[in-house]
């Protein structure tokens, strides 16, 4: 089932690149045919595998490289808990982002898109440390190409500039994962993860150094953080959704996955290093927000200004920190995503996204209104949805490792209320600027895209409990591992 | 007979039913919505009276509910339930009776707007979300629902969102309590961290096994928090400005409800706050600086709202001061009656407003012809406010007063002049409002014939509400509900702030109160200080005043314009831009440059190549030779 997942995206865009150019085959519908299957697919795992103990779901292996290392290189397909529900997210932001640009018609759009899915996907079933890299190294092409022909503004700059900051990331990662794997003789996560820690050693600090930037880079945290901004601005509002909602929760998925489970000692050493460049990262992040007049921008900065509750979470190398961290890789996704299709629903109509041009244009769009102030809400944390169970799950658990980090992280609490209640007023409400000849949201696919990531993000606000049962047999690799304090 | 878990549930979800049936089916038709909701909260009304005769019965002991596993993870268990104590049931009842008055005022005082169902549905939000605060169990489900009602109290100030100033005022007041939250979630992140339980109940068990700093901040955060939502000083900055909203919005929210939920939170965990010393002083210091600073301000202000958010500041203040001085009855007691006679005053302005479309004074003047009814409750409900006897606020001030005799005989002096400036104010409010003939200058006086009583919709609410205002303070004769409140916390030190009668006290206060309402009546109405007029608007004081001490111009032109947003944000932005992504930049123009040096030696010229390999080998030997010969030593 795992595999059938992850080959379904790749088997999309196949179709779709090699589909007749005729109305009866118009692209949008096989993308959109191809994300629900592998969505509905994904769905499936938390009932038909069981996670408990951080056990694996759709375990798959095949010898590839047998005889060129000192050591096996195999393909390895699964999911755990954690992985589970990212691939969820993964196709939940599919479907939306395939929604959203249905006005868009080239099938190439739709080939690099499935092309995107698909390789996220890998990256979370991988089992083997090569194999996530490739998976990896494989999603940054359909970005490059999704932002150099489908962006708006300076998009060649930025889509440059996003490959390249992210291909320092992936030197760095692959670095760490060669001197992880000659380190124990294997490039099997599995086999690595049940060895428990390795023994300390300069080079496994370098390890941890070389793997923990490269991370850094991805989830972004300061100061490595300048090239989500651009990438954000220009890319088309599908790849934004999937860049705040997923892309970015890779690094934090690699540092839970591959450093904590065995260099996961260090964070006792370098522990409150992170936690306070997490914690910095917070409140950089949330004044920069406060600072920027373009709408996406201040959502970009918001989510380095999330992204480094992550952090914090992860430093404290406890439990419910670790929980926390790992439950806002998800609510950040969900709520991050709304917000870009917000953005692009106005820009859509507005033709700007500069916040001083609109004023008042609650009038006009109602609808789109609400979503943009339900996403708002989920964003600063209001409880009833579900970013504010990640964040207090986070206060709690970094308390006892980390406790002034933790006072000044819950300090971001009361920005992240400043610029989205701010930006958004601007936006919405006051007095009417502009008369727009658009209409509200009047079609079913931009209604649909945001109504299905609305419904997890209170649904799982409210009660929370199944998708925490889920994340915590999840984290069971961890324990195993005896990674956490 | 017991009323049951199922049934209190239903006291708190009745206002969310009704607010989901308006958005699902009525989103189009003003008066189904209204009274949908007024069925919704009517119905939470009658099983609120049944909680309370519950509650009696049982003498205000908490009856057992159960708890409901919310979240089991590692071991963080949270467990929601119900808390059906005396102190519950009275302030379920208090809540579910001011918002059904408030609710059928609003019928007649929203008439003419447009947006009625979302109002409605609003409101019942806010509703729901208080009785869920007060009914909660467990911290952090207080926490969710004392945010929520944040929320409701943020889109309710600006409702009428054209307006900039009410959307202004809404972030105000939102984020302003979210600083005071910032408190909060650190006493829920101590407390759990400490104890490893939010219940309620064993917080309160668990007081004095725990250790004294992590009770101090657990406290000071709770007590942030209660600030926040009970605008003291310096957080009240958010509650005159929240006055934009409307005004039946003001008289439930910002008057008889949230505003007091701070108060409710200190007492729900009294045995927290009792067993910090330095606490309960800053308590009486916050309450008194509170209840003088803004008196004060209610004496300048010119808006009949603000003089009455100044007052419920003020009032509020008060409450603290009784929290501090470990008169936790007294605080409560003021609190309802506060939330009654207060409610009552801004609906009445609400009925002013409605007839005379303004909220200003100074434009206002002889109404009490005109407006008969509204007189005759304002009057009532401004006397109540002052405290005089026999009115309801006698009795729960008298109280207050009383325990600061007894504790502190400084807390005891400032009270009284709290007792001053009340009447001060409020007589100028009365007079200014009610007597004398309009105002010569203002429009209102060639409209005068338009000016008329409200509609029955209106008024009767006003009747209804003087009813506690006048007679409220006998209530208590035997003693039923103070016995409530204390078996309400079984972990309460012994010493409640009991108090002997003393005689003088109330003679003093009634003494100060004809005071102020004389000072009121020669300086406002016989105008005795027109001598001093032009000086005194340009005297410091004044000027003082019209600022409201500069705190809210230090805070935001100084604190958030200047420095965040100013001189803080900006060199982050230049530090972002010029510094890190120069950075990038450069290191990616250099890479291009050190490319293009290379480039140039592939030139396809096979004479260059060759000497490149030729002068390349000569250059290897003779490191190597050098190599060997000097490191090596061959």
């Amino acid at each position: 089932m795992v595999v059938l997942t992850l080959l379904i995206p790749f088997l999309a865009s196949l179709m779709i690149s090699l589909s007749p150019n005729s109305a009866k085959y118009q692209p949008k519908y096989i993308a959109l045919f191809f994300s629900l299957i592998t969505f509905l697919f994904s769905m499936s795992f938390p009932f038909i595998y069981d996670f408990a103990d951080g056990a694996y779901g759709g375990y798959e292996k095949f010898v590839w490289l047998n005889e060129l290392f000192p050591f096996e290189i195999s393909i390895a397909f699964g999911v755990d808990g954690l992985a589970c529900l990212l691939v969820i997210l993964t196709n939940l932001l599919a479907i939306s982002a395939v929604l959203i640009s249905f006005n868009i018609k080239d099938k190439a759009y739709y080939t690099w898109l499935m092309i995107l899915q698909g390789s996220i996907i890998g990256v979370f079933v991988s089992l083997n440390l090569i194999q996530f890299f490739i998976f990896w190294e494989l999603e940054l092409l359909p970005m490059f190409m999704l932002i150099t022909f489908w962006g708006t503004g300076n998009r060649e700059y930025s889509a440059m500039k996003f490959v390249l900051y992210t291909l320092v990331a992936s030197a760095l990662i692959l670095t760490g994962i060669i001197i992880l794997g000659y380190e124990t003789q294997s490039f099997d996560i599995i086999q690595i993860n049940s060895m428990g820690m390795l023994v300390d050693s300069e080079l496994v600090s370098f390890a941890f150094w070389f793997l923990m930037i490269g991370f850094l880079i991805k989830l972004p945290i300061f100061p490595f953080h300048t090239w989500l901004p651009d990438a954000h601005t220009d890319a088309p509002t599908a790849v934004s959704v999937m860049l705040a909602g997923i892309l970015l929760k890779m690094g934090g998925y690699g540092i839970l996955k591959i450093i904590l489970p065995t260099m996961g000692f260090l964070l006792n050493d370098y522990g409150l290093l992170l936690g306070s460049l997490g914690a910095f990262s917070i409140i950089y992040g949330a004044i920069q927000t406060l600072k920027q007049s373009d709408l996406k921008r201040v959502i970009a900065f918001s989510s380095i200004s999330h992204m480094g509750f992550v952090l914090v979470g992860i430093a404290s190398n406890s439990e419910l920190g670790i929980l926390g961290a790992s439950l806002q890789l998800i609510t950040h996704g969900l709520i991050s995503g709304l917000l870009f299709l917000g953005v692009g629903l106005i820009y859509e109509r507005t033709n700007t996204r500069e916040i001083s041009d609109m004023s008042g244009i609650t009038n006009q769009f109602p609808k789109i209104t609400l979503i943009m102030m339900f996403a708002g809400l989920a964003s600063l944390g209001l409880p009833g949805m579900i970013g504010f169970i990640a964040e207090i799950i986070i206060f709690i658990g970094s308390y006892q490792s980390l406790p002034f980090v933790t006072v000044v992280a819950i300090s971001g609490v009361l920005f992240s209320a400043a610029y989205m209640l701010w930006s958004l007023q601007r936006i919405f409400f006051g007095i009417e600027k502009n008369k727009y000849n658009s209409e509200d949201i009047n079609s079913w696919p931009q209604l649909v895209s945001t109504l299905l990531l609305m419904f997890p993000i209170v649904a799982f606000g409210i009660y929370p409990q199944p998708f925490i049962a889920i994340m915590e047999e999840g984290l069971n690799f961890l324990l195993n591992a005896g990674a956490i304090l | 007979m017991t009323i049951n878990e199922f049934l209190v549930w239903l006291i708190q979800f009745s206002p969310l039913f009704s607010s989901a049936l308006i958005v699902m089916l009525f989103y189009k038709k003003s008066s189904i919505s209204s009274n949908i909701s007024i069925a919704g909260i009517g119905f939470s009304w009658l099983l609120s009276l049944w909680l309370l005769f519950s509650s009696i019965i049982e003498k205000g002991h908490s009856f057992v509910m159960d708890q409901h596993l919310w979240i089991s993870v590692f071991n963080f268990d949270i467990e929601f339930g119900i808390m059906t104590d005396g102190l519950t049931a009275i302030m379920v009842f208090v809540v579910t009776s001011v918002a059904l008055i408030v609710q059928i005022f609003s019928k007649g005082y929203m008439e003419h707007d447009s947006s009625i169902p979302r109002y409605y549905t609003f409101l019942s939000i806010f509703i729901f979300s208080m009785l869920g605060a007060v009914l909660a169990s467990n911290l952090l489900q207080i926490f969710i629902f004392w945010e929520l009602m944040g929320l409701c109290s943020f889109l309710l100030i600006g409702f009428w969102f054209e307006k900039p100033s009410a959307v202004k005022a809404a972030r105000k007041a939102f984020l302003v309590t979210r600083f005071g939250d910032l408190g909060f979630i650190l006493s829920i992140v101590l407390i759990w961290n400490s104890i490893g339980s939010l219940d309620i109940m064993v917080i309160n068990s668990k007081v004095t096994s725990m250790d004294t700093n992590v009770l101090l901040f657990a406290a000071f955060g709770l007590l942030c928090g209660a600030m926040g939502k009970s605008a003291q000083f310096p957080l009240h900055v958010w509650l005159p400005d929240a006055m934009e909203g409307p005004t039946p919005v003001s008289a439930l929210i910002h008057a008889a409800t949230m505003v007091a939920a701070g108060v409710f939170l200190v007492a729900r965990f009294f045995p927290l706050f009792e067993s910090v010393d330095m606490i309960q002083t800053i308590m009486i210091v916050i309450g008194i600086t509170t209840l003088i600073l803004t008196g004060f301000l209610g004496i300048a202000a010119n808006d009949i709202k603000r003089v009455l958010a100044y007052s419920t500041v003020s009032q509020l203040g008060y409450m603290f001061v009784a929290l501090g001085l470990g008169a936790y009855i007294a605080a409560i007691f003021h609190l309802i009656t506060h939330a009654f006679f207060k409610a009552l005053l801004f609906l009445c302005a609400g009925s002013i407003n409605h007839s005379t479309d303004t909220f200003d004074m100074r434009n206002m003047g002889g109404l009490s012809k005109l407006m008969p009814l509204t007189f005759t409750t304002f009057l009532i409900g401004s006397l109540s406010l002052c405290g005089l006897f026999p009115f309801a606020g006698f009795w729960s001030k008298e109280l207050i007063i009383g325990a600061a005799y007894e504790k502190n005989i400084i807390v005891f002096v400032c009270l009284m002049v709290g007792v001053f400036l009340t009447s001060f104010y409020v007589f100028r409010a009365l007079i200014m409002t009610f007597f004398g003939d309009f105002h010569p200058t203002s429009e209102f006086s060639k409209l005068k014939k338009h000016v008329h009583e409200s509609s029955r919709v209106m008024s009767y609410p006003l009747l209804v509400l003087a009813i506690p205002a006048l007679f409220l303070g006998f209530i208590d004769f035997f003693h039923i509900f103070e016995e409530m409140l204390y078996n309400a916390n079984p972990y309460l030190n012994s010493d409640h702030g009991e108090h002997h009668f003393h005689l003088f006290i109330p003679v003093i206060s009634i003494g100060l109160i004809t005071l102020g309402a004389i000072f009121s009546y020669l300086i406002f109405y016989k105008n005795y200080l027109k001598l001093f007029r032009n000086n005194l608007n340009s005297s410091f004081l004044v000027k003082l005043l019209n600022e409201r001490y500069y705190i809210d111009y230090f805070i935001e032109k100084v604190f958030v314009t200047r420095f965040i947003l100013g001189s803080l944000g900006n060199s982050l932005v230049f530090f972002d831009k010029k510094v890190i992504d120069r950075a990038v930049n450069f290191t990616g123009k250099f890479s291009i440059n050190i490319g293009q040096i290379f480039v140039r030696s592939v030139n396809g010229q096979i004479q260059f190549y060759s000497f490149a390999i030729i002068g390349g080998l000569l250059v290897c030997q003779i490191i190597l030779l050098l190599v060997s010969f000097y490191v090596l030593g061959t």
